[in-house]
């Protein structure tokens, strides 16, 4: 896919974590999470990233609007036009729609699904008292829930449910880039499947830009336009994804083994 | 079988939706009676709502399903 606006650009980001070990909580060593990456999201795409296994390297997409917002272009128009504060706030609101793996721990339980959905767009003044229930009204219609069900708790509602009410959040204030943290590793075969295509339809729709992390690769390489492979912190490889289909050579790509998941199981190999 | 299709693999395209399986995973405190996958399943028959029925398909090879002998022999 040849993308001639870019959405998010990112160059040369750094994140380290300090290891600590011992009663005096000594920095024993250093977690390369991300170490000297550069990407670029365009209007519209989907960057799939396929991270290793090593945990730290996965929080970080998110954490990155917040304090690389001097290698941020959160929209080439807009840019310029914002003191670098609000500019840092409007990109934050476009970019904080990142889902935990486990939707049931990103949702809190003492609040109705209704409420959750609508906090976002309390916190930024965008609407109040009737207009903000329709609002909300409207996002649930667009995710495949029922309005009735926006005074449901998030425990009464299933695992699919919960993972439709956090995308509800994330579009509540019309983002244009949503990072997704693994969105569908916690769902069943049959619901993945479901929220595959619910967020491929919102995006049609809407023609936002995903960022779309997860460990599975064939997920990636399903919705992605690119795909970005990561290992110890550094890409080592990107691609459109008809490129990534036809070369198999890389090792990585071999652990991360896109094909591990074939439809017909092969009692050959 | 029907989560097979719903799978997606890299020679899925995001142009192709891949079949999805209408419904939701049933709670475990309320399962249904019979085969649990029968409310959702495109190919169920009667019986399957009231029992379960394990076919043998082969050398250490079942499933629980009522018609499992037909998908087997199916192209």
């Amino acid at each position: 896919m040849t993308e001639t606006r870019v959405l998010l650009e990112i160059t040369d980001l750094v994140k380290h974590y300090p290891v600590r070990s011992g009663v005096l909580r000594r920095a024993a060593g250093t977690v390369h999470a991300v170490d000297g990456v550069s990407f670029s999201v365009g209007v519209g795409e989907t960057l799939g990233w396929s991270a290793s296994p090593a945990a730290a390297s996965r929080r970080w997409p998110a954490a990155c609007c917040a304090w690389s917002s001097d290698q941020r272009t959160a929209s080439g128009s807009r840019r310029g036009h914002h003191p670098p504060q609000q500019d840092r706030l409007a990109a934050a609101s476009a970019l904080d729609a990142d889902r935990l793996p486990g939707s049931f721990a990103s949702l809190n339980p003492r609040m109705m699904a209704g409420d959750i959905v609508g906090e976002p767009i309390s916190v930024h003044g965008l609407a109040t008292g009737r207009a903000k229930q329709e609002r909300v009204a409207k996002l649930f219609e667009q995710v495949g829930l029922r309005p009735d069900q926006m005074r449901n708790y998030p425990h009464q509602f299933s695992g699919g449910q919960r993972q439709r009410i956090c995308i509800a959040r994330a579009l509540a204030l019309g983002p244009r880039l949503i990072v997704c943290d693994e969105p569908v590793s916690a769902l069943d075969v049959s619901i993945q499947a479901q929220v595959i295509n619910l967020l491929i339809d919102l995006q049609r729709e809407h023609g936002f830009s995903y960022l779309f992390i997860a460990h599975d690769l064939a997920v990636v390489a399903h919705i992605s336009h690119r795909v970005a492979v990561m290992y110890l912190g550094r890409i080592v490889e990107i691609a459109d994804k008809s490129e990534l289909s036809e070369i198999r050579v890389i090792p990585i790509r071999r652990r991360c083994s896109l094909r591990s998941r074939s439809r017909t199981p092969d009692r050959s190999a | 079988m029907a989560s097979i299709p719903a799978v997606p693999t890299a020679d899925t395209s995001h142009e192709v939706r891949l079949a999805e399986i209408p419904g939701t995973v049933p709670s475990l405190t309320k399962l249904p009676v019979g085969c649990a996958f029968a409310p959702r399943c495109s190919l169920a028959i009667d019986p399957a709502a009231s029992n379960i029925r394990r076919c043998r398909l082969g050398r250490g090879s079942s499933a629980a399903c009522w018609r499992a002998a037909e998908m087997v022999t199916r192209p």
